[in-house]
């Protein structure tokens, strides 16, 4: 079997997949929830809107050196 | 036949399995955004098109690699690259006509096996490889892809919590917008290479480039501009099975389905293993599904979806290996009359699918048989103030 996958690839494309995909996803939760909290009409708090921009940024910055990372392949 | 003429008719059909590659595959990145109505849907392919044209230029590192290690090198010849494109341009139309999201590389692939097994023999594929880089990247990569995306609409929706805080939904549609990109991008850098491969290795073959030279500006531009024009298409049918009949879709589901794949498609890029972008996309929407409490996964679509991929290589192999048997000589008879044919059948086809056109228009008005059969059975049997009893009974559930 070994000779047909590499399990040293595989498991870095798992564990890395995984990271990226629900890390990203969650930090982007946690942003779209700070900026929803706030009644409807009203714009969020400072604190929330901090909170959502860090967490945008985050989530761009892994975007961006993931495709660093391929392109630069 | 002449050498020029038949390398014409080559590079016409690459180009036409770029053109329907891009078609059959606006589903992987779009799918999810029209059905959430993150996007429109002309809005939608229109992004996915420019993006598609974007990413076929960033690199054209694979663009050599398409048959590499398959089949043998030195059996390659234009009327085999022929053969192999029109087994892959005829199952991308079969499987998009039933509205199957498949493998264009796979077909590709499969169709280049299929005539080299017919023109060289079984000693010129390579069984190890096709397990290697076909069969198991094949069957691992939508596992791995709906695992991540179940686990990241799982968290989305514990953390965002659509049906407690109003409003996350609007921000997960934005969020589709950048994700849906993203994997347009990968989709035109992966999948356009292909074609400019498979132009290059007919090059190649007719002596016209060096062994391992880099595809032409004139091939990388033709394909470029040939995947994104199928993309613009739409190939709706695809993208209402996505969006639509494997699993309904909501804005968290959507981003979380469409940032995993996004994930897998370019780590294992990075990684070097040859993964198809349909499977990851299907794999995640699949696990979007499983990954949020009470989502219905229709399974008999998910069935089909998966006979479709047992089926792709094969079956794009034997038509390969029927046309190859007939052009193997590079007759221009022979030639002339499959292209012919080919031609034929394509419109063929079309004019078949015009009989339920599924369009940007119609692509959303989906509902589900069995959600229609509960509204029916849910439904008065005569409107109020008619006649009652089983005769109008019968009457009011005809009308």
């Amino acid at each position: 079997m070994s000779s047909y996958v590499d399990f040293a690839v595989l498991r870095n494309v798992v564990i890395v997949a995984l990271v990226a995909g629900v890390g990203i996803t969650a930090v982007f939760s946690v942003a779209a929830r700070a900026l929803s909290a706030a009644q409807e009409g009203t714009r969020p708090a400072t604190g929330q809107r901090v909170l959502a921009g860090a967490c945008l940024a985050v989530a761009a910055a892994v975007v961006a050196v993931g495709l660093w990372a391929v392109l630069a392949k | 036949m002449h050498d020029t003429t038949l390398l014409v008719i080559v590079v016409m059909a690459a180009l036409t399995f770029d053109f329907t590659n891009g078609f059959h595959d606006t589903a992987n990145a779009m799918a999810t955004s029209i059905a959430t109505g993150a996007l429109k849907p002309k809005a939608a392919v229109a992004l996915s098109a420019v993006l598609n044209l974007v990413g076929a230029f960033l690199s054209v590192k694979v663009a050599a690699t398409i048959a590499s290690g398959i089949v043998s090198s030195s059996a390659i010849s234009l009327p085999i690259v022929f053969a192999g494109l029109l087994g892959a341009i005829a199952w991308n139309i079969a499987t998009w006509s039933l509205g199957l999201p498949s493998s264009s590389s796979h077909a590709l692939i499969g169709g280049v096996i299929g005539a080299t097994l017919v023109s060289a023999g079984h000693s010129a594929v390579h069984g190890h490889s096709i397990v290697a880089k076909v069969v198991i990247p094949a069957v691992l990569s939508p596992i791995v892809a709906g695992l991540v995306a179940a686990l990241a609409t799982r968290i989305a929706y514990r953390i965002a919590d659509p049906v407690g805080v109003p409003g996350t939904n609007r921000w997960f549609r934005y969020g589709q917008l950048a994700s849906a990109a993203l994997v347009s991008l990968a989709h035109g850098t992966n999948d356009a290479q292909k074609t400019m491969g498979v132009i290059t290795l007919a090059l190649i073959a007719d002596r016209r480039l060096g062994a391992n030279a880099d595809p032409p500006w004139w091939v990388i531009i033709a394909c470029a501009v040939a995947i994104s024009a199928g993309t613009y298409l739409g190939g709706w049918r695809v993208v209402r099975t996505m969006g639509h009949r494997l699993t309904h879709i909501e804005p968290p589901q959507g981003f979380a389905a469409q940032t995993s794949a996004a994930a897998v498609l370019l780590t294992a890029t990075q990684g070097g293993l040859p993964l198809s972008t349909t499977h990851i996309t299907s794999g995640a929407v699949l696990g979007s599904g499983l990954g949020k409490k009470s989502a219905v996964i229709r399974w008999g679509v998910a069935r089909s979806m998966v006979i479709a991929w047992v089926l792709t290589l094969p079956a794009a192999g034997l038509v390969a290996a029927g046309l190859g048997f007939i052009v193997d000589d590079g007759g221009t008879v022979q030639i002339g009359v499959v292209t012919g044919c080919s031609v034929v059948a394509l419109l063929a086809v079309w004019l078949w699918s015009r009989r339920s056109p599924v369009t940007a228009k119609n692509v959303n008005d989906y509902v589900d048989p069995a959600d229609r059969a509960i509204d029916d059975a849910e439904r008065p049997l005569v409107e109020p103030g008619h006649l009652t009893g089983p005769v109008a009974g019968a009457t009011g559930a005809s009308t």
